[in-house]
């Protein structure tokens, strides 16, 4: 039977745990950020295209 | 903190990166259950920060974007396009960030499933002195309230009133030693830039402006020509004055007066049609309608306009609001000068489409072209354009925000500026804010020196105060100031003519 891990190793084990949930939690809310900005550019590029059939419509040139 | 291999981030995602995750305290509890409270705090961090869920949220948000535009087919299609390699390079960075710590938690199954077997062998921890006393046990986490947890200043590092300190805070909170970011070298740019220009001290002042200009913007706005044509009758009828009606057209169609606000989008374009329509109702004091490319000087241009008793009586009818003390929101005058080297006419002259002003007088109609620049202007600016393509700044802010060479060259043309009014219109425009997040242009903007030239010549502008007079003066002068000024216009480049009207029986 696999020996149970000492206190210290435990421990350590639950340092290390939160350690790397708390490294995704920071990597994530990176990634979250460029999401938020790539919704962006994508916003404007559909801005300007609603801008260029505005005009389309008003002067009747884009 | 960062560790120091993260890569260069933008402020926004520094900003994310080293905001405070919710610290744990750890209470007495034996090493068994530390080990799985850690995991099923884990597990609950991995359902909050879900791709999927990323994914499913950013979809919504699209849908709902495009539906209120109207937009759909093709053209939410192009937009797709131009974001999907880097959307994707996104979901795989998500999905990567998971598997690492799914593999983390995994090394660790065993050991927990273990532990979950053979129940606690050990005994807690004693709790440190200064904490809680427990409650029921062991089992509880406690977190410490978020305003306990001492927060990181946000680097300000692209405001423009930047304090060589905010250059400290920026590097601290990097924690990345001597490995600059590429936004820690703009902090420092910025610094350096900001020690020797007290025009930047002037930020809030442009804050203030902006912001009242924008809350102007959206009070004075027409739904459509039916209530405008009323406010002009009231004004032709109640009001104490003769005076400018700014008026024109957005991108939507919407007209819209007073249309202040740097960056509002709004592209002023006259419709004669309606100023003939107020003729025929009967609006015969209708002294001035000026139409003018630039939104935003389209509202100077109302205050230049305006003594304070007129402001006064906007004012107190809601319908300026801008105090009446209006020196106080101008800025310096430099705006004056944008009234014809202004740019974002030229976006739609660059489509072939021939822009003109139309300001109408109690006399006759004023027309000039706004679909042009300066020679002066034009040669300065396109030296500054080529300076700022060459930099290497550019060259990545460029790449950094996916722009092509021709987008990223029309954005140049709007900071052709001075520099406070373009920050004002870059960061009050959606579509120029997130743009120019990241760059430095404002060193571009200073180094050259844009418009210094041109404002230490602000005579030639004088012509909105002639404009004033010619709707006070009697005929001879109106005449002389008529010829004065279209002259003037012609020797600077100008096309203008002036259209009398023809006397009404």
């Amino acid at each position: 039977m696999e020996p149970k891990p000492t206190k210290e190793e435990l421990e350590a084990m639950a340092r290390e745990i939160r350690v790397a949930a708390d490294e995704y939690v920071r990597e994530m809310r990176v990634l979250r950020a460029k999401r938020r900005r790539l919704f962006e550019t994508w916003a404007n590029i559909l801005d300007g295209k609603k801008a260029e059939q505005v005009r389309k419509q008003i002067y009747g040139v884009s | 903190m960062a560790s120091p291999e993260t890569p260069s981030l933008n402020t926004e995602e520094a900003v994310e990166r080293e905001a405070p995750i919710l610290e744990r305290v750890e209470h007495p509890r034996t090493p068994e259950r530390q080990v799985e409270r850690a995991l099923a705090d884990a597990e609950s961090l991995k359902a909050e920060y879900d791709p999927g869920a990323a994914d499913a949220e950013m979809s919504r948000d699209q849908s709902g974007y495009a539906a209120r535009l109207g937009m759909s087919g093709e053209a939410i299609a192009e937009a797709d396009a131009a974001i999907a390699d880097e959307l994707s390079t996104v979901r795989q960075e998500e999905t990567g960030a998971l598997a690492k710590l799914n593999a983390k938690l995994r090394k660790y199954a065993g050991a927990v499933a273990l532990v979950a077997a053979t129940g606690s062998a050990y005994a807690a921890e004693e709790a440190p002195a200064e904490s809680a006393p427990m409650v029921d046990g062991s089992d509880i986490v406690e977190t410490i309230s978020e305003d306990a947890i001492p927060k990181p200043e946000i680097p300000k590092v692209f405001q423009m009133n930047t304090s060589p300190s905010s250059l400290d805070v920026a590097e601290a909170s990097s924690g990345k030693g001597n490995q600059e970011s590429f936004f820690q070298e703009v902090a420092k740019d910025h610094a350096q830039e900001q020690s020797g220009n007290e025009r930047f001290l002037e930020q809030q002042k442009a804050d203030e402006y902006v912001e009242r200009m924008q809350k102007d913007f959206e009070q004075m706005e027409f739904s459509n020509e039916e209530e405008m044509l009323d406010f002009l009758r009231e004004i032709a009828e109640n009001g104490p004055f003769e005076f400018f009606v700014v008026y024109g057209m957005d991108d939507f169609g919407h007209l819209k007066k007073f249309s202040g606000g740097f960056g509002s989008g709004t592209r002023v374009e006259t419709d004669p049609k309606i100023l003939q329509d107020a003729k025929t109702q009967g609006i015969t004091k209708l002294t001035l309608a000026h139409t003018h490319p630039n939104a935003t000087v389209g509202s100077q241009e109302v205050q230049n306009a305006f003594s304070t008793e007129e402001r006064q009586w906007l004012y107190d009818r809601g319908r300026m609001d801008m105090p009446p003390s209006g020196a106080d929101v101008r800025m310096t005058g430099e705006l004056d000068w944008m009234d014809y080297y202004d740019d974002p006419m030229k976006f739609e002259g660059r489509d072939g489409v021939e822009t003109r002003g139309v300001v109408v007088t109690s006399d006759g109609v004023w027309r000039y072209r706004t679909d042009f620049f300066h020679p002066a202007m034009e040669r300065q600016r396109a030296e500054v354009i080529r300076f700022i393509e060459e930099d290497s700044d550019f060259q990545e802010w460029k790449s950094k925000n996916g722009l092509s060479d021709d987008e990223a060259h029309d954005i140049l043309r709007i900071v052709q500026v001075p520099d406070n009014l373009v920050r004002a219109r870059v960061l009050t425009n959606p579509k120029y804010r997130e743009a120019f997040r990241g760059f430095n242009f404002y060193n571009f903007i200073t180094n050259a020196r844009i418009g210094t030239e041109l404002n230490e010549d602000r005579s030639q502008f004088a012509w909105i105060e002639e404009q004033k007079k010619v709707a006070l003066a009697s005929p001879e002068e109106k005449t002389a100031a008529v010829e004065k000024f279209t002259d003037f216009c012609k020797k600077n480049g100008v096309e203008m003519w002036y259209i009398p009207f023809e006397k009404q029986n």
